[in-house]
């Protein structure tokens, strides 16, 4: 038998303070744009996205949660992180108070998230590095003392979703660290592969409709 | 005039077989809130300009379409600012909305704005179909929804409490730190696309606005999703910060389920005891739709984002923004929110039925994105118009009951950690005003009358704005 290109779907879920920049990570990563007027997050935005991991012959698809940061909707995240198999806790370089925040999500994912979750801490908005706060160093060491306690390892990286910078590497490192091979889920050999024809459906459901417009 | 109006009203009752039992309730609910909130300000009694035909035919005629960034053309969805861009549709767009098409609906605006509460009560079937059914005009709706968030202030005719101008101008200090750094990241995010809320007057307005709320419902705060609300609200007021800023406080008091779903403590147990509640109002309107999605879908994504961001998140169409206001502004918030969600989810019935389980990410795809709005855009009213009001509102009544700010008795039996600014205020009202709360059960009721004996309660005017700082400052831990 030929060794067929292996296809396995992961949950993702975004988690760090208000206005870090998860959203626009989300966009480099699935759109590769960049936009200085988003709206901000409410509740959560849902978008999926596959990459390709040729030396292991496996393509990899996010389903990306992308959730709002604000406090407030703490109590609304287990809905999100609930049964996933990656988190990012995302943090602003220029600012100290988003990095205490990730570490403080990563707690809580340690605490209630599913066992074998895979954590990525990312830093965002290198592109403004006249401006940081949170020094490599703190955070390296940070990282060392978290992965020595416990056997699960903690990724770290660095980007700038406004540049494009590193913002891919980030999602590769994950996609690696994910149990590709225990992976026994429904989805293997699903008919869809790739991103779903939502136009095609858009397109029927107008014709259902009556267009009543007037001009 | 009023006679024809009447004469129209009865037509309409008798060919439309429509309940307007959710509109009316709601207005009772508003006018009953607003009694309570509002019983100062003497100095405006004397204010008694009556709106004429002269006034209403100037303001349709000299509106500028130009610098309406929320209203666009119906057929080709471009922006109006630019008159040079104007295709045919859009100078026919403006044209006809320029002008009131009968003189029976002019009678029907000016009877609104000279009396809001009469017009509703004695035209409901009319009301509906103009406020939904043809939408507002354009050039009132500030107006329009001034008049509805004071509607029976009596003594104050188009003027803002005095409670809320004392409250909004003594309380633009000692601003929490956090929620102060959480509303400015915020400021340049809401409608992003609009010119009007990136000019520098409007940040700084909008964020004293929500700045002085925050200490003033210490309860709530600040959440993101208010500024959805607050944004619209004050692209329609924006040269009155105190008008905006008492609409807020007038909307989240009115019902006490909508404040709290933005709160910290009630947030997830107030949004599960919705959904639930919507679960089973949807399975007895459609009743194949919902079993289909129970079966692979999460309700919660979807109806927590458009509930928490007053549905306002992922619009299209700014107008749509607009459309939805109006309508929770009569029907209500919840019922509102409801009504448009168990629509949205209906007009896009084909879709969702077309897919089955392993296709969640679909269904949240379409769902959370502005592609949910499909083809309503085409044609608002038929939605907020027909859709919306086609489902029987005794299933909706219920909620109302339960969402209702004045469940006064219930009052001090409400779970909840911490007193906020508005409950000892309301309380403290409330405490004056027994005479009249406890009369008010019937709809027949002499307003006037428990207005009366509810003024001759209130021993001093200063005494009562001065007890809601002195309540503010001691404010116990």
């Amino acid at each position: 038998m030929t060794e067929q290109n292996r296809f396995a779907q992961f949950k993702l879920v975004l988690l760090g303070e208000s206005a870090v920049g998860k959203s626009s990570i989300v966009h480099r990563f699935v759109k590769n744009t960049f936009d200085d007027l988003r709206e901000s997050t409410i509740g959560a935005a849902f978008l999926t996205q596959s990459i390709n991991l040729p030396d292991l012959k496996t393509t990899i698809k996010f389903e990306i949660w992308d959730t709002a940061g604000q406090e407030r909707y703490k109590s609304l995240a287990p809905m999100y992180y609930r049964n996933a198999n990656a988190a990012l806790c995302v943090y602003d370089i220029t600012s100290l108070s988003s990095f205490n925040k990730a570490q403080d999500w990563i707690k809580e994912l340690k605490k209630q998230a599913p066992e074998g979750i895979v954590i990525a801490l990312v830093g965002n908005k290198t592109d403004l590095t006249e401006n940081r706060q949170v020094d490599n160093d703190e955070v390296l060491q940070y990282i060392n003392d978290l992965n020595n306690d416990s056997n699960s390892k903690i990724i770290h990286s660095e980007c700038s979703a406004k540049l494009g910078e590193g913002v891919l590497d980030i999602f590769d490192q994950i996609a690696r660290s994910l149990p590709i091979d225990d992976i026994n889920k429904k989805v293997n050999g699903n008919k869809r592969i790739s991103g779903v024809d939502l136009g095609r459906n858009i397109k029927q459901n107008q014709n259902l409709q009556q267009n009543n417009s007037c001009c | 005039d009023y006679e024809s109006l009447l004469e129209f009203e009865e037509s309409l009752r008798s060919s439309v077989s429509s309940d307007n039992s959710i509109l009316l309730y709601n207005l009772e609910l508003k006018i009953d809130s607003n009694r309570l909130t509002h019983f100062d300000d003497n100095e405006d009694i004397n204010q008694n300009d009556q709106y004429l035909f002269d006034d209403l035919t100037s303001i349709m005629n000299n509106y500028d379409f130009k610098n309406d960034d929320f209203t666009t053309c119906t057929n080709c969805g471009k922006s109006l600012s630019n008159p040079e861009n104007y295709s045919n549709c859009c100078q026919n767009f403006v044209d006809l909305q320029s002008t009131i098409s009968s003189s029976l609906e002019k009678s029907y605006w000016l009877s609104f704005i000279n009396n809001p509460s009469r017009t509703i009560n004695t035209l409901p079937n009319y009301t509906e179909m103009l406020f939904l059914q043809q939408g507002i005009p354009c050039q009132l709706r500030s107006m329009i929804w001034q008049k509805l968030i004071l509607i029976d202030c009596q003594h104050t005719k188009n003027n803002v409490p005095k409670t809320s101008k004392l409250i909004y101008n003594n309380f633009q200090h000692s601003y929490t730190a956090s929620i102060s750094k959480q509303i400015s990241k915020d400021l340049c995010r809401t409608f992003p696309s609009v010119s009007f809320f990136k000019i520098d007057k409007t940040i700084e307005d909008l964020s004293t606005i929500l700045n002085v709320y925050a200490n003033y419902d210490v309860e709530l705060g600040y959440c993101q999703g208010l500024l959805f609300l607050v944004g619209a609200l004050h692209y329609h007021f924006n040269d009155d910060c105190i008008l905006t800023f008492h609409s807020l406080c007038s909307i989240m008091e009115s019902e006490r389920e909508l404040h709290d779903i933005f709160t910290t403590s009630l947030m997830s147990s107030t949004l599960n005891k919705w959904y639930k509640e919507f679960c089973s109002i949807l399975s007895k309107i459609d009743n194949d739709l919902y079993n289909h999605m129970i079966k692979f879908v999460e309700f919660q994504v979807f109806l927590f984002q458009w509930w928490l961001s007053f549905i306002s998140s992922h619009t299209p169409d700014l107008s749509i923004v607009n459309r939805i206001m109006d309508f929770c502004l009569i029907q209500g918030w919840k019922v509102g929110f409801f009504k448009i969600s168990i629509g949205l989810l209906i007009v896009n019935k084909p879709i969702i039925m077309s897919l089955k389980e392993g296709d969640e990410e679909v269904v949240y795809q379409h769902l959370l994105n502005d592609s949910k709005w499909g083809n309503i855009i085409n044609d608002l009213d038929m939605f907020f118009g027909n859709l919306l009001l086609s489902w029987d509102d005794s299933l909706f009544l219920k909620l109302v009951d339960s969402s209702c700010a004045l469940d006064i008795d219930n009052n001090s039996q409400h779970s909840r950690t911490g007193l906020s600014v508005i409950d000892k205020i309301k309380g403290f009202k409330i405490n004056n005003s027994n005479s009249s709360i406890s009369s008010n059960s019937s709809m027949n009721r002499n307003r006037s009358d428990s207005d009366n004996s509810y003024n001759n309660s209130q021993p001093d005017n200063n005494n009562s704005s001065l007890s809601v700082f002195s309540l503010k400052l001691n404010k116990p831990s």
